[in-house]
Parts: structure tokens; C-alpha cells; sequence
């Protein structure tokens, strides 16, 4: 039987069984469309075209007027696995395993079921082109490749399969609902290979699953939800697939130590309980997240390390709270649209190596005192629209890698032109969460706003005004005040 | 059907889909880069000539598992079966041995 599938797949690796059933597809036919994509896709080196051409591709599968006939072999084949397995979405019933009928005979029960498990992977798989199953044969599952067994937690008498390890094996195929018989499972790795579809619900009778790393694969759908359902997981990496849709509240009240999900689709805010979530590290990064960062990020102030939002929507202004994160060491919310000052309180991050708030719609003054933390590495400010830097800021620095280029500072290489710093600067701040339009306020107006608001954007204005008409100031040397930084940096006239 | 001509070719095509990849990447980070990503596999990284082309001198921490995260292959043991909290254990892989409980704190032993 595993002969047939090596020798003639039936479904090519694109495809995956949660499609719905009414498809059936001839081999050579699907082969031919298959290879004639990869032919285009081969003569462009652009990625978007090739998401094109997948795309293309999966319209056609999700068809219903399409169909052609199977072979013999091929149906019969169909049938005997549906008739022997469970289809994706079937529940595990409890006695699944007692009542599954071998010849094998096994040391214990939990291997029986560990075995179940196992073929059941091995049928889902439709290339495996390092042949890293091919020992996956047999009731001995301790030696297969990637499976690990050690004594139960239990009961120190008998083995179990402690941990499945497929990393880096270029295998295509989906996750059957049989993993759930894997009850004394730890670890699941299978970074980097082809795996689609869902994450099956018998995903939550895995209660001793402690990390979990799904990361750079080709799954699809919401949240896995029945990932939330195990109760002491604390690595979780789905990053590097296709999952889509809100960031479910209850991931951040889970006692995970480790969250990656970047480089999804996930479209939502972030919950406003994310700041509940023990984790020391939090990746979001690429995703198409909105909204405002919760202020309840304070409440990581013992636990969060790494931070790391790079390239979402977020809006708003930055929540004060993120100066207690005291432990925080990188800290990139880069390629975002926040708005607003940065937080006086940034200089709580006292143990911050790498900071990177570049590439968002900041305004005002970078404060001295951020430059200054002790442990900095790296920070990065630019593409913004600050109009100043405090003493201290200005790039190059003894230990420090500072940029702040394109931005509204006067008397700095590299700045953003006067008019498109007026736009910006003249407006008014809008801190609310989600995607709204920006008043403009004529200037005058808003240098009285401004006064009651914040102190240094009220010194600010003038001086980009006399910059604008006076242009041959733009040359005069940076004058430093030492005894009061927030005036202005060129002498009043 | 012969398939083993096609699965050179699909092999082929995968190789350019990969530097098609590391281009588009090298284009999204016309910024200044942040930080380097480290390669946090051993010997098995297929990414590693583009860590490496990356890889420059930091004070302070070397590793940084959230900036190693952005790239798709790295994951933070190479040793196949052990826990990624207990990277460094000698002897036979065990799941359920883990020797640390942070993995910011883990990642940094990574060799």
C-alpha cells in the first residue's frame, strides 16, 4: 500500500484534503496545470506573480463545475483510506484505539496508539522527497526517524513517544485527527516543510504539549483554536503560513513563554488583554494588524524581552505604559502609523539594546534621556516627523548607532522638505484607536493648542516658521543650550 | 508516468522560488537593518550564506530569537528532538528534559 503512494501520488502537494469532496481530479490533468505554473512562475522572479499563479491555481480547485473521472485504482485507493481513517474533521472518539484492529503486537497500549498515529501521518503525507518517513514501518516506533520516546511521565516502566522532530524535511501533506492519540507528546516540530490545511480539534487532547512549532508551512484558517485548549503550552510558533482573521483574547491568558506570528495574515486590533500573557517574547511582525498597542503592555514589566511588531497598521499614540517594560531588550514597533510625541517614560527601558520606532508619523522632540539608557545598542528613529533631538541625540554617537534620518530636524542631513513637515506637524494629534482622518488646524490655532499640551511643541512651531522664511539660516552651525534643552536650537531673534 | 525528470524540475523551481524569496527580502529591508539575524540552526541552516552576508559584530547580546524569528527556516535548536529549552544537553535527545524556562534566556546558548 505505501508503495502506491510513493510511486503514484494522487493528490499533488498544492491541494489538500480539507478542499471539499465533491472535486475529484484525474492525475495527469491536475499534473499538467501544476508543471505549466511552475513554468511561469520559473520565468519571473516575482514573488507577487507567483502568488498570482497559486492563486489561480487554487480557483480552479475550489471549482465545483470541474470534474473528471478517477481511475479505478485510484477511487478504490479513496475509498480504502476513508474507510480505514478519519477524515480531517472527524472527532477522535476515546476507544479509537482499542477498537482499531492489527496484527502488530505492541509493548503497551500507548505505543499501540502512538502507531495509529503515526500511519496516519504517513498516509497524509503526499511527497516526502528526502524520504525521511521511509522508516516508518512496523510496530517499533521508537525507531523511526523524528519520533523520540523516553519513559512516561507517569509510569516509569514504559516508553512513550515523548516528542515528533520532522524540522527542515520538505514534507507535503496535512495533519490527520490521529495526532491526538499522541497523549504523551511534548514537543511537535515541523518547522519548515509543506504541511496544509487546519490544525485538527483533536489537537487539544495533547495535555502534556509544551512547545509547539508549526512555523513556515502552508496552513490556512483562523486561529488554530485548539491550540488555546492544551493547558501548559509555552512555545508556540506559527509564523511563516497563511493563518488569517482576529488574534483570539484567550491566547494572551495562557501561560505561554514564547509567541511567534509573524509573517501570517491576521487582520484585527491586538486584544487589549495582551498585556496579561507572561511571554518573554512576543513576534506580530508582518502581519496586517490595527489598531492601538494595548496599554496594558506595562504589565510585562517583569517578563517581556523582545518585542517585535515590525510592518502592521497600528495607529494611535504610544502608550506611556511602555516604560515600565524594565526588562525589555529589543523593542521594534518599525513600519507602523503611530502618531504623536514619544512617551517621556521611554526612558524606563532601562535595559534596552535595540530600539526601532523608525518608519511611523511620530512628532516632537527626541528626548535625551532615551538616547542615554545605558545598554543601548541601536536606536533607530528615522522616517518619522520629528522636529528636534535633544543633546545627546545627534548622530554619531560613542556606542550607540543612532539614525534619524527623514525627519523634520532643523540643521540635520537627510530631512524631510518644509512643506511636507507642515502638513504633518500643523496637524492635529489624533490618539484615537483605528484609522481616522487628521484635522488640520490653522497654525495659528494650533500654536495655542499646543502651548497647553506640550511645552516643547509650542517652541517648536516658531522656529520651523522663521526656518521657512529665512532660509539662509539653514546653514548656521547647531547651537547647543546647555542650560535649558528646551529651547529652542537656533537663538531667538 | 516517469516523475523523477519532473522532480528535478520541481526542485529547480523551488531553488528559484528561494532566491526569488531572498530577494524580495533583501528589497523590503531597503531601510537600514535593524539588527542581524543570526543564524540560530547549526548545520543544517539552508539560509546560512544569508545570515552570514548579514552577520556583523553586536556588544551586548548576540542572539536575538525575536530577529531570528524573520527568517522562515531558523528555529532555535538544530539538534533534532530536543527541547528548545534544553539545546545544549548532552547524551540521547529527551523531550521532556528542559533547562531553562525563559526562551530569551535559552536562545543565547544556542551554538
Amino acid at each position: 500500500m505505501s508503495s502506491e503512494i510513493v510511486t503514484k501520488p494522487l493528490i499533488w502537494p498544492l491541494t489538500c484534503p480539507s478542499l471539499p469532496l465533491n472535486i475529484t481530479l484525474s492525475n495527469s490533468f491536475f499534473s499538467h496545470l501544476f508543471y505549466k505554473s511552475l513554468g511561469a512562475f520559473q520565468g519571473s522572479t516575482s514573488h507577487k506573480m507567483a502568488t498570482s499563479y497559486f492563486l489561480l491555481l487554487s480557483l480552479f480547485l475550489l471549482s465545483s463545475s470541474v470534474s473528471h473521472a478517477l481511475s479505478n485504482v485510484e477511487a478504490s485507493f479513496i475509498v480504502r483510506r476513508q474507510l480505514l481513517h478519519l477524515h480531517e474533521n472527524d472527532e477522535l472518539s476515546d476507544n479509537y484505539a482499542d477498537n482499531y484492529e492489527t496484527n502488530l503486537t505492541f509493548p503497551n497500549p500507548r505505543l499501540k496508539s502512538a502507531y495509529i498515529a503515526l500511519e496516519a501521518l504517513k498516509k497524509a503525507i503526499y511527497s516526502d522527497p528526502s524520504n525521511f518517513t521511509a522508516n516508518w514501518e512496523g510496530p517499533n516506533v521508537c525507531s523511526y526517524n523524528g519520533v523520540f520516546c523516553e519513559k512516561a511521565l507517569d509510569d516509569p516502566k514504559i516508553d512513550v513517544v515523548a516528542g515528533i522532530d520532522l524540522n527542515h524535511a520538505d514534507i507535503a501533506g496535512y495533519i490527520p485527527p490521529e495526532i491526538g492519540l499522541l497523549t504523551d507528546l511534548a514537543l511537535f516540530h515541523i518547522n519548515s516543510n509543506r504541511f496544509c490545511g487546519v490544525l485538527p480539534k483533536s489537537f487539544s487532547k495533547l495535555k502534556l504539549l509544551y512547545e509547539l512549532d508549526i512555523s513556515n508551512n502552508r496552513f490556512v484558517g483562523r486561529f488554530p483554536e485548539p491550540v488555546l485548549l492544551i493547558p501548559d503550552i509555552k512555545f508556540l510558533d506559527l509564523r511563516f503560513n497563511e493563518f488569517e482573521g482576529e488574534l483570539p483574547s484567550e491566547l494572551f491568558n495562557k501561560s505561554l513563554d514564547a509567541i511567534f506570528l509573524n509573517n501570517n495574515r491576521f487582520t484585527s486590533t491586538i486584544p487589549q488583554n495582551m498585556g496579561s500573557s507572561p511571554a518573554s517574547v512576543m513576534v506580530f511582525a508582518y502581519n496586517n494588524l490595527t489598531g492601538c498597542l494595548p496599554s496594558s503592555i506595562g504589565n510585562m514589566t517583569k517578563t517581556l524581552n523582545e518585542f517585535v511588531l515590525i510592518n502592521n497598521n497600528l495607529t494611535g499614540c504610544l502608550p506611556a505604559e511602555i516604560g515600565k517594560l524594565e526588562q525589555v531588550y529589543v523593542f521594534d514597533i518599525s513600519q507602523n502609523n503611530f502618531v504623536g510625541m514619544l512617551p517621556r517614560t521611554f526612558d524606563g527601558l532601562k535595559n534596552a539594546e535595540h530600539l526601532s520606532i523608525g518608519h511611523n508619523k511620530l512628532t516632537g522632540f527626541v528626548p535625551r534621556n532615551v538616547c542615554s539608557l545605558p545598554n543601548l545598542v541601536n536606536f533607530t528613529f528615522s522616517y518619522n516627523y520629528f522636529n528636534g533631538e535633544e543633546e545627546g541625540c545627534v548622530p554619531p554617537k560613542k556606542d550607540v548607532v543612532l539614525d534619524d534620518e527623514n525627519n523634520c530636524i532643523p540643521n540635520r542631513p537627510k530631512q524631510k522638505v518644509a512643506d511636507v513637515c507642515n502638513v504633518v506637524i500643523s496637524k492635529h494629534v489624533d490618539c484615537k484607536c483605528g484609522s481616522g482622518t487628521h484635522l488640520i488646524l490653522p497654525i495659528l490655532q494650533q500654536h495655542h493648542l499646543a502651548h497647553h499640551q506640550n511645552l516643547h511643541l509650542n517652541h517648536n512651531l516658531p522656529v520651523l516658521l522663521k526656518l521657512r522664511h529665512q532660509s539662509h539660516n539653514l546653514n548656521l552651525p547647531l547651537q547647543h543650550q546647555s542650560h535649558n534643552p528646551a529651547q529652542p536650537l537656533l537663538p531667538q531673534r | 508516468m516517469n516523475f523523477k525528470p519532473w522532480l528535478s524540475f520541481l526542485l529547480l523551481a523551488l531553488a528559484l522560488a528561494m532566491v526569488a524569496e531572498a530577494s524580495s527580502v533583501h528589497h523590503e529591508y531597503g531601510f537600514h537593518v535593524n539588527a542581524v539575524v543570526h543564524d540560530l540552526i547549526g548545520d543544517d541552516n539552508e539560509m546560512l550564506l544569508d545570515s552570514e552576508s548579514n552577520r556583523r559584530t553586536l556588544t551586548g547580546r548576540q542572539r536575538y530569537i525575536s530577529y531570528g524569528a524573520l527568517n522562515a527556516n531558523n528555529v532555535p535548536c538544530g539538534n533534532r528532538g530536543r527541547s528548545y529549552y534544553n539545546c545544549q544537553q548532552r547524551g540521547r535527545a529527551n523531550p521532556y528534559n528542559r533547562g531553562c524556562t525563559k526562551i530569551t534566556h535559552c536562545a543565547r546558548d544556542t551554538s
